[in-house]
């Protein structure tokens, strides 16, 4: 199991710093950021105009849409590490919950954390066929359906463990000032 | 189909043939064993007495019995893997010099050894009982718990007395014998759908609910009655064998003189309900569904009972009633026997009515709050900061009997 732990870690932190090297040399070279969550939360319309821009940037000898399509491709990866890491930190701090709503709050932010990873591979899907041979005649879809569950799943958990470690807190120090 | 046939007991070939411990053993195997006979077979018993009884009350020969209750494949990973990481937060707690007992504030921590079924170690998804207690911070504890496990395999694989004389704990913890009642559908074998009278044939049986009638937890009369007369001889061998396990158990352990002051604390269970209900689509509940489909619900309890054809819900309930009832009453006399030899050693966690109908993740197991509630009662048993219910045992979410 230490192994699975580990090899989800890994792999986070790999593709976060595959992100953070691509979006630095992106900017370094072509003075740009690649907004990818601007492309997830826009209707249709708003994907058309993006796309075409960014088909427009050029990033030595690319242009910015290569690396959209190469952080969407990547985002696959992404996707597997973090939901695991979602899911073992959540189970991390349940073990440590003493009071029975959080504790049941985190088990669900296992489930929320797979469908967190469900919606990001059908948002991913939508994003490959709008960028896959894109002109601006092209009839592109917008993946917002998807994005904005993702995003509300991924907030949920992040509260849940937020208020779960307020809660330890708070009751630690109660547990400390009862010993006093 | 073909279905190989499992190997039949070794013949019975008594140890000292015609002695009186031998016509004891028969005795308690048909059940008509008396409470003086039961006391002389619990003064002498050994391991060897304790496989034979066993290999006579499943009708197998040990090794066979040995190999069914023995912990395979996922569920085996599983459990090791979470045991794993609490004896890795045991030993990193350890190594903060918890066992301190000259430092103010540690004084009172405790080092605690838990071995037992599911209810101690549920290895996925689940907060069992040993996850909770393990929150605490002036408790370690050390698991060798397994879901699955049998008390028959416990005893036999002796993991526990290895880490007992390791770790010299100051609790040892132990659940055990709800998966040797109702594992591989054990529970159609000690069932009689007839109904028959055994219950009135033990004598021991009959004192442990005269007893029972006296202490803290209501008899449903009317449920028992009903309940019990559906329960066979093997059932009545089987509970007495577990009281010849336990008792076997922790007799060596006291007397051993080892582990001075040592507190051994036992639990039984709370009535289960026969079920196939897969659950449905639940959302904050959302694991039920999964692990009643996947973990063997209906398949403990429930089908067993059909199989016998004991197909009415009220009558399949009664039956787990009673058996659960005596199973509780069967540990608290246990623990009795021995806190009169070595007082305050043997505690029992009574979580008979916790429960409830809705508070069950599968047919055997509590959801995580109802876990979370019995283990706040296991607790304040092990910090002794509470009285007990009654006598050595603490029923949970009571008031000490006035």
């Amino acid at each position: 199991m230490m192994r699975i732990h580990s090899i989800f870690w890994a792999l986070f932190i790999m593709v976060a710093i595959f992100y953070l090297s691509m979006y630095a040399y992106i900017w370094i070279a072509s003075n740009h950021i690649l907004n990818l969550f601007s492309i997830e939360i826009s209707p249709a319309s708003e994907v058309k105009q993006i796309l075409t821009g960014w088909q427009t940037v050029k990033v030595e000898n690319q242009n910015l849409l290569y690396y959209a399509r190469l952080a969407t491709w990547v985002d696959f990866l992404w996707i597997l590490s973090y939901t695991g890491v979602l899911i073992m930190v959540s189970y991390a701090i349940m073990q440590k919950q003493r009071a029975p709503f959080l504790n049941n709050l985190l088990r669900f932010c296992f489930l929320l954390a797979i469908l967190a990873g469900f919606f990001d591979v059908l948002e991913n899907i939508v994003l490959i066929y709008d960028m896959h041979q894109y002109t601006p005649l092209k009839n592109v879809y917008s993946s917002a359906i998807f994005a904005w569950p993702k995003w509300i799943f991924v907030l949920f958990i992040l509260i849940s463990w937020l208020l779960s470690l307020v809660n330890n807190a708070i009751n630690s120090r109660k547990l400390y000032y009862y010993h006093l | 189909m073909y279905i190989k046939k499992p190997p039949g007991p070794k013949k019975f070939t008594p140890r000292n043939s015609g002695s009186e411990k031998n016509e004891l053993i028969e005795k308690l195997l048909a059940n008509r064993i008396s409470i003086v006979g039961l006391e002389s077979l619990r003064n002498h018993i050994t391991a060897e007495d304790l496989s034979d009884i066993i290999q006579r009350i499943y009708d197998l020969n040990e090794k066979y019995i040995l190999k069914i209750s023995a912990v395979e494949g996922a569920l085996r990973t599983l459990n090791t893997i979470k045991n794993n990481r609490r004896n890795k937060r045991f030993i990193k707690k350890i190594q903060g010099r918890f066992r301190n007992p000259h430092t103010p504030g540690k004084e009172n921590n405790k080092v605690i050894l838990a071995e037992g079924d599911s209810w101690f170690n549920y290895p996925i998804i689940l907060t069992d009982l040993i996850d909770r207690i393990s929150m605490e911070k002036d408790m370690a504890v050390y698991s060798v718990a397994s879901g699955g496990d049998w008390l028959l395999n416990m005893l036999t694989a002796r993991e526990y007395i290895e880490e007992l004389s390791v770790l010299h704990p100051d609790v040892f913890l132990i659940s055990g014998g709800g998966n040797d009642l109702v594992g591989t559908s054990r529970l159609a074998a000690v069932v009689d759908p007839a109904g028959g009278e055994e219950f009135e044939e033990s004598e021991w049986a009959k004192m442990l609910i005269d007893k029972a009638q006296t202490q803290f937890i209501p008899l449903d009369r009317e449920k028992f009655l009903h309940g019990v007369k559906y329960l066979s001889k093997d059932f009545f061998a089987l509970l007495m064998f577990f009281h010849l396990q336990y008792a076997y158990l922790i007799g060596n352990l006291l007397r051993s003189g080892k582990f001075k002051g040592i507190q051994i604390i036992t639990q039984g269970y709370d009535y289960p309900i026969p079920s196939l209900n897969t659950g449905g689509i639940k959302l904050i509940n959302w694991y039920i569904p999964f692990i009643r489909d996947f973990l063997g619900h209906g398949h403990w309890l429930k089908t067993p009972l059909l199989m016998r054809g004991i197909v009415h819900g009220n009558q399949q309930r009664n039956i787990l009633y009673a058996m659960i009832y005596l199973f509780n009453e069967m540990m608290i006399d246990t623990g009795n026997l021995f806190n009169k030899i070595y007082p305050g050693s043997v505690y029992h966690i009574d979580s008979r009515g916790t429960v409830g109908e809705e508070g069950w993740a599968d047919e055997l197991h509590p959801k995580p709050a109802k876990f979370m509630q019995i283990a706040e009662e296991f607790i304040h048993c092990i910090r002794r900061d509470k009285q007990p219910t009654f006598d050595h045992t603490f029923v949970v979410n009571s008031k000490p009997k006035q």
